[in-house]
């Protein structure tokens, strides 16, 4: 038992300190409301150890005016789609906007490490709420879903499979 | 937020011996900062669900990561642990079980509690045979018959009492007027809308409890209740009940609105028919709806009609007879109708002959025809030679009328437990993938063995029913039909059934379900050999992006 115990406290400082991250998440997990969001969601490793060819990550309601950024490699494309409620942005109401962003024709091994960046405005409505961002992660024929949303009362580490998540706090007064 | 993972590890049953390492894994967990890995099984051998010529030596479950191991178990077909505690050892990224040698054929169920790095408890399990797969050690039993023919007891009751009260208005209105029977038929509508309420009010409730399955103690609880108003034969018992709430309040009135408002409680009644059951969902909605009203409405008619015209029978023999004839000329429209339609939506559900006696649907459908035919039988020998009887004034004729006619009252009630059990009765449904599994009609109408069970499970965007089969020896198949809550298919693009018998420690076990057509799926083999309570959970994807899940129980005994 003591050896087994040196050998996993080992093995979880090298997973720590080599920041591997299982599950795909947000870099920036909190972000004000009304503001400009840098989401980059970071992909650690494959499908159960194949290579990730493709992610899909739907934009939840709330947030508008979402853009991927340019990634060599990949192809992008992008889903438009009606919004729940209407979104004022410059002074113009928006009704669709982008739902989906899509990430394709890649080749991530599982060994390696990634990051997919978009940008999107978090609308003043989603103060003090966390926003849940599901993505898919393709790797050829197998596919892992990371739509997983806790329920209420719920720790989201039990979750197999959780949804990156973003916490909206107050507006910046400034 | 660390004490309380170590709590919840420490709960889950987490030999004394571990506590330090999950103490060390939890501290060190805390200075390095959020690490998110999981441990996941990437694959077994032997491989889950197959067939081994041989006992393999031992069983090895891969995981991508290091795992401790909290407790490992290998159930053997009869049920019992086969595995010594000191054959299993987490070695690095594995886990091995040294399987003793001597060992029986049959169905081996293997499950693995582990602990991740971060301290996370996994659990899974896999099912392999040696030689074959072993005979499934019972059949199943999901708690449900009980309520089964409670339920169908209280709808033959709400039935009696539907058509009780709407015949009596039809028969107040076309057959006999005047102010005796006028009053006399308020008095019979009035009491069978009471016992129609009550009737629907506690059918309501086993239908809660049906749906549920359970010991007697769910019908108090609230939620067997809400499940009995959710489902569709809530719809039309509540409808029912208003229909038959106006009757009642109509017959109250004793004026002319008062009649307007029993002739409209009757209507709304008699449409509480054309809201549920098997009919109602198979064919085209649009032919089937209406030719099942008109069939409701003419055996209410008939049926209804029976009591009165006893009571007719005690008046003097010439007003007898008159009320007798108008009956019987109304009826010799009505009931040829009647039976034309029962034929059409006869057809609808069966349409393969065969299926009338291979499956019991067909059997009692059968039944009620044979019940109708004796109906007929003796309806023909009123109009043929009783009632002339009656009009001549033979002596007696009016006794000899009077007996025919409670024959008919009671073979009519048999009818009725007839019509009520074929609404109880699964129709035949798609079972498992087999030619016919294109057909979905004919699937859904005719198909049905006697080892099937049904489930239903709902969660927020689904209702789904699986079916589970025995197949001829081993593990048993399902096939699960999944709709809206509008009872419209729903295609979705992935299903998978868990199921997990926590009794005999056997953790969750993952089949995915495969597509035969929009709403229609089948899970090939269900590893449920050994008895206990099986919680089922069934996880639909309803969208790329949102997955729904549905809990329910299974008894095996």
């Amino acid at each position: 038992m003591t050896a087994m115990t040196f050998a996993l406290a080992g093995a979880l400082l090298l997973a720590s300190a080599g920041a591997t991250l299982a599950h795909i998440t947000l870099e920036e997990p909190k972000a004000a409301a009304g503001s400009a969001y840098k989401a980059v969601l970071r992909v650690g490793h494959g499908c159960e150890g194949a290579a990730t060819t493709a992610v899909r990550v739907q934009i939840p309601d709330g947030v508008i005016d979402a853009k991927p950024m340019p990634k060599p490699g990949w192809t992008i494309e992008t889903t438009v789609g009606a919004f729940a409620e209407p979104a004022e942005l410059h002074g113009e109401t928006l009704t669709e906007g982008v739902r989906e962003i899509r990430w394709s024709g890649g080749d991530l091994p599982d060994e390696w490490y990634d990051e997919f960046t978009f940008r999107g405005r978090l609308t003043e409505a989603l103060t003090g709420q966390t926003v849940y961002f599901p993505v898919i992660q393709e790797c050829g024929e197998a596919v892992t879903r990371w739509i997983e949303i806790p329920a209420d009362g719920q720790d989201p580490h039990d979750l197999a499979e959780p949804a990156p998540a973003l916490t909206v706090i107050a507006p910046s007064t400034h | 937020m660390n004490s309380v993972r170590l709590c919840r590890a420490g709960a889950e049953g987490a030999q004394a011996a571990l506590r330090p390492l999950l103490l060390a894994l939890v501290l060190l967990h805390g200075l390095a900062g959020v690490a998110n890995a999981h441990a996941v099984m990437t694959y077994t051998e032997p491989t889950d669900s197959t067939v081994l010529p041989d006992l393999p030596d031992e069983v090895v479950i891969h995981f991508n990561e290091p795992v401790a191991l909290t407790r490992a178990q290998v159930l053997g077909p009869e049920g019992e642990d086969v595995l010594p505690p000191e054959r299993a050892e987490a070695r690095e990224d594995e886990l091995h079980l040294d399987l003793p040698e001597e060992l029986d054929q049959g169905t081996y169920t293997v499950s693995y509690h582990v602990v991740s790095l971060d301290g996370h408890p996994i659990a899974g399990s896999l099912v392999f045979s040696v030689g074959a797969a072993s005979q499934s050690s019972g059949a199943v039993e999901d708690g449900t018959a009980g309520w089964r023919w409670a339920f169908v007891a209280a709808r033959v009751a709400l039935y009696l009492a539907l058509l009780g009260a709407v015949g009596a208005v039809a028969y107040g209105h076309l057959v006999r007027s005047g102010t005796r029977t006028q009053h006399e038929m308020r008095r019979v509508t009035a009491t069978a809308a009471i016992l129609g309420v009550g009737a629907a009010v506690v059918a309501l409730g086993l239908q809660g409890c049906l749906l549920m399955g359970g010991p007697p103690g769910i019908l108090i609880r609230p939620a067997t209740w809400v499940t009995g108003l959710s489902s569709t034969f809530g719809c039309a018992a509540l409808c029912a009940m208003a229909g038959l709430g106006l009757v009642w309040v109509g017959s109250q009135l004793a004026s002319r609105t008062g009649d307007g408002l029993v002739m409209l409680g009757a209507l709304v009644a008699l449409a509480s028919f054309g809201l549920s059951g098997h009919v109602v969902t198979a064919g085209p909605r649009g032919w089937t709806t209406p030719l099942l009203l008109i069939h409701a409405a003419l055996a209410a008619f008939w049926v209804g009609s029976l009591l009165p015209l006893l009571r007719a029978l005690d008046a003097p023999a010439g007003e007898a007879a008159s009320a007798v004839q108008r009956f019987s000329a109304l009826a010799v429209v009505a009931v040829p109708v009647l039976i034309l339609v029962g034929l059409a939506l006869t057809w609808i559900q069966v349409r393969q002959p065969e299926g009338l006696v291979t499956t019991p649907y067909g059997l009692v459908l059968l039944i009620k025809v044979g019940l109708v035919g004796a109906l007929l039988g003796l309806a023909t020998l009123n109009r043929l030679i009783l009632t002339p009887g009656l009009t001549r004034g033979e002596a007696g004729a009016a006794r000899r009328l009077g007996r025919s006619i409670q024959a008919e009252v009671g073979v009519a009630v048999l009818i009725l437990a007839a019509t009520a059990a074929l609404g109880a009765t699964s129709p035949p449904r798609a079972l498992m993938a087999q030619a016919e599994a294109s057909d979905a009609h004919a699937h859904k109408e005719h198909r049905h063995t006697h080892e099937e069970q049904r489930l239903s499970l709902a969660a927020q965007n689904f209702r789904a029913e699986l079916t589970l089969v025995s197949g001829q020896a081993g593990p048993k198949g399902a096939s699960l039909s999944i709709t809206d809550h509008a009872g419209q298919p729903l295609d979705v693009p992935e299903i998978t059934l868990r199921l997990s018998n926590p009794e005999k420690g056997i953790a969750p076990l993952e089949r995915l379900a495969e597509r035969l057509e929009p709403g229609q799926w089948r899970i090939a083999e269900l590893p449920l050999s050994l008895t206990g309570t099986w919680s089922i959970e069934l996880d639909v994807l309803i969208s790329d992006f949102e997955r729904q899940t549905a809990l329910t129980e299974l008894t095996i005994r």
